[in-house]
């Protein structure tokens, strides 16, 4: 049917009628009352029979149908058909019609079928068929124009995957022109094989005939571009004839893909870093939940507090605080004004030692603006504290020491004038004094060796004030720690005798000759032992027993003095060592000793430290090292000076 | 200078505090000691410029100036005076200041009369074997340089009359 023949007579079927005698007639008849009804136009009519007034050439010549012949073969005459029917009493005619029927058209055999029946399921049928084909082709039409037109990157390629079509946008997006693209492959376009990849998944998708997606990279004008293709196979009357191609540029998508990945990966680093940071950081660093539950714990704090990870994750971080209410208010104070410090906090530690720390508590929110954990940092300064009170200590020896030594210059001055004036004296009483009596003689005497020796006493103080670090005859020499105690309590031998203090002597014989300043070391013996003599002295029901116990260990040796006698009241216990403290009743103790045996054993590199019970016992413990530092340390009481 | 054994020795007592320079004058010089007494570092300085000592006891604080300036003058003057440095004071630099100097003792106020007697003593005695060793010394390198036997006499009698210090 040509479209001419749609745009004018849309509807109506071109009919030839072929037949003769009766059958034609009463065809003929039927036809001029429902022509229209039925839409045929009939435009041929071939009898084959024809006599003079034959009712069926009256039929047609009243309805204007042409008679064109008079023979099947006529047919030929009739032009464009749709529709033959044949209305012949001769079974061999529909046979013969069959063979010269003209493409497209159909038979309709009268003697077969009922003859309106028919004609109407085939006006039917036809009608059907030709608005199928018009939809079909305004939908082709419009499948066209998209294709040509839509902001996508299409293409279609035949069976040998050449390309058949490729839209405009297409051309623009790989940089093409369409006449280097229609009846071309991929190898002549893109260079170095660069898609092949395609070629492969287009191959498989005219093999499973499948949708298929896919992503590569094509060499486009010098530079790699990024796609996606979508293929479609193009499939008609269930035959593969070629595939739709879908092309997506993703470059951008795949660098900011790429970047993001990166970003990805420097923030994995970056937290990786971080973790690693804290996890081996030296500070006590422990996470919590918002109630206080520790959900991590550092190396450092595993060190700081000997406790490990499975000791105290899942419990109560206040626990690990000595005072644990006051860690609960800050924790609390974290939580509402998102940081909180405490100076000076104290830990204790699996032994319950206790540690020392600044702690840190900043609150982390979660992703929904609620608290989702506490970063508790604390920083352990035990030891920083320590050396602060250390150098509290020397500080104020140092001032103390400072003054002292102004004050003894002062009175040693006036004191070398009286002894050298006692001396005089003396001398002159030697030499003259023959011409005195006796008694007097005796006398003055007697005075003046007071004299001498009140000046001595008064010089101990001012000599133990000034020199008693720096007496000309110290030195590094090496010691039998056994002699060196047997000489102090041979010094002090009148006084124990006096007081029948009975000595306890535990040994160590593994310890060997070492290196120190024995006329220092004896300063410091004989004045903790006259300490611990004393003390026993305070006590008058209880006999006095004396233990001098030595050891040896891996920091050095230690020397333990310890006396039953009135004890140190706790309290008193620290400042024993300050300079001028005393325990003693005014005018038997200058305070000065314990200051210098804590002092000399500092510049030897050693400690003392005290432990008493109050009107049990004191000990003592002196702790030296084997080896001596190489330099005396300074001495904390004149390095001010 | 071996003959001069005999020699009471000459000493150089310099501190500000009048009454320990003179009763300690009175009594040194009962020992058969020539002393010499100066009340500041100035005193003793001009005191040096005169007449030669054998040892000089020294205060180490005095007003005008210290007795590590003083030593440094004095031995200046006389380089192989002998100082005993004394002190009411002692701290530790001006000990290790002193023994940088040589200051041949440090002492500290107050001291024990018997025992800086005896420190004068050996400090005078120091002194001279110093000198003689020197003198010693100095006359072999003169015999070993100078030809002449006249030279030599000339010299040496140059060199007595220098370390003999009178």
């Amino acid at each position: 049917m040509k479209s001419s023949d749609v745009n004018t007579s849309r509807s109506d079927i071109r009919t030839a009628l072929v037949g003769h005698g009766q059958p034609l007639s009463d065809l003929m008849a039927g036809l001029a009352t429902r022509q229209n009804l039925l839409h045929l136009e009939i435009v041929a009519l071939i009898d084959l029979g024809p006599a003079d007034e034959d009712t069926a050439l009256a039929h047609a010549r009243q309805m204007g149908v042409p008679l064109i012949g008079t023979h099947v073969e006529d047919l030929a005459r009739a032009g464009d058909l749709d529709l033959v029917i044949c209305a012949a009493g001769n079974p061999a005619v529909p046979g013969a019609l069959r063979r010269l029927l003209p493409e497209g058209a159909s038979l309709l055999d009268c003697r077969v079928q009922p003859l309106f029946e028919g004609i109407i399921r085939l006006v039917e049928e036809n009608r059907a068929l030709r608005l199928d084909s018009h939809r079909l082709k305004e939908t082709r039409l419009r499948l066209n124009t998209f294709v040509e037109t839509a902001p996508l990157a299409i293409y279609i390629k035949d069976t040998s995957l050449r390309y058949k079509r490729m839209n405009r946008h297409a051309l623009h997006v790989l940089g093409l022109k369409e006449d280097e693209v229609v009846g071309k492959r991929d190898h002549a376009i893109f260079p170095g094989g660069g898609a092949r990849w395609l070629q492969k998944v287009e191959q498989e998708t005219l093999q499973t005939r499948q949708t298929l997606h896919a992503g590569g990279v094509l060499p486009v004008q010098g530079a790699d571009m990024h796609v996606q293709v979508t293929l479609f196979p193009i499939i008609e009357n269930g035959k593969v004839e070629g595939l739709y191609g879908l092309i997506e540029d993703t470059t951008e998508l795949y660098e900011s893909e790429l970047k993001l990945h990166q970003v990805d990966e420097r923030l994995n680093e970056t937290q990786k870093y971080l973790r690693e940071v804290l996890e081996n950081s030296r500070d006590i660093i422990f996470l919590t939940d918002p109630e206080g539950k520790i959900l991590s714990f550092n190396s450092g704090a595993e060190n700081a507090l000997k406790f490990s990870r499975d000791d105290v994750v899942g419990t109560p971080a206040d626990r690990l605080c000595t005072d644990s209410a006051g860690f609960a208010k800050l924790l609390k104070q974290a939580l509402r004004d998102g940081h909180a410090t405490r100076y000076e906090a104290e830990f204790r530690n699996k032994e319950l030692h206790p540690v020392i720390c600044d702690i840190s508590l900043t609150l982390i929110d979660g992703p929904d603006g609620k608290p989702l954990e506490v970063v508790c940092l604390c920083r352990d300064i035990t030891t920083r504290l320590r050396l602060k009170n250390d150098l509290i200590r020397s500080e104020r020896l140092a001032a103390v020491g400072q003054m002292a030594s102004g004050v003894a210059h002062e009175i040693n001055n006036p004191l070398a004038v009286i002894d050298t004036i006692a001396g005089m004296v003396e001398e002159t009483l030697e030499d003259e004094g023959r011409n005195l009596d006796a008694s007097t003689r005796d006398l003055l005497a007697n005075a003046m060796e007071r004299l001498h020796a009140q000046v001595k006493r008064v010089t101990t103080i001012t000599h133990s004030l000034l020199g008693f670090v720096r007496k000309s005859q110290t030195g590094m020499a090496a010691l039998d720690l056994q002699e060196l105690l047997e000489e102090c309590l041979y010094v002090l031998g009148t006084e124990i005798r006096r007081s029948r203090t009975r000595i306890v002597r535990l040994y160590d014989p593994r310890i060997p000759e070492f290196r120190s300043d024995p006329m220092l070391l004896e300063q410091v013996f004989v004045n903790l032992i006259k300490n611990a003599l004393d003390a026993m002295d305070a006590v008058p029901d209880r006999d006095p027993v004396l233990e001098i116990t030595t050891s040896l260990d891996e920091a050095g040796v230690v020397v333990r003095i310890q006396d039953n006698g009135i004890g140190i009241p706790k309290e008193e216990q620290e400042k024993i060592f300050n300079l001028f403290h005393t325990t003693k009743p005014a005018g038997k103790g200058t305070g000065l000793g314990l200051s210098i045996v804590h002092d000399i054993l500092y510049r030897l590199g050693g400690s003392v430290r005290v432990a008493s019970e109050p009107g049990q016992w004191t000990r003592f413990v002196v702790e030296l090292p084997l080896t001596p530092p190489e330099t005396l340390r300074p001495d904390p009481s004149i390095s001010a000076i | 200078m071996t003959e001069d054994r005999s020699r009471p020795i000459r000493l150089l007592l310099v501190d500000d505090e009048e009454d320990l320079v003179t009763f300690l004058t009175h009594r040194l010089r009962k020992r058969d000691i020539e002393v010499t007494m100066a009340l500041s570092g100035g005193e003793a300085v001009a005191a040096a410029a005169d007449l030669a000592f054998d040892v000089a006891i020294v205060d180490l604080k005095m007003p005008d100036m210290d007795g590590i300036t003083v030593m440094e003058k004095l031995r200046d003057l006389q380089p192989f005076l002998q100082v005993i440095m004394l002190t009411g004071h002692g701290t530790h630099d001006s000990a290790w200041e002193a023994g940088r100097l040589q200051a041949f003792r440090y002492l500290l106020k107050p001291y024990d009369f018997e025992e800086l007697h005896g420190l004068i003593v050996t400090a005078a005695e120091g002194k001279r074997r110093r000198m003689q060793r020197e003198f010693d010394e100095k006359l072999n390198a003169l015999m070993s340089s100078t030809t002449s036997a006249r030279d030599i006499i000339e010299e040496s009698e140059k060199l007595r009359r220098e370390y003999e210090q009178e």
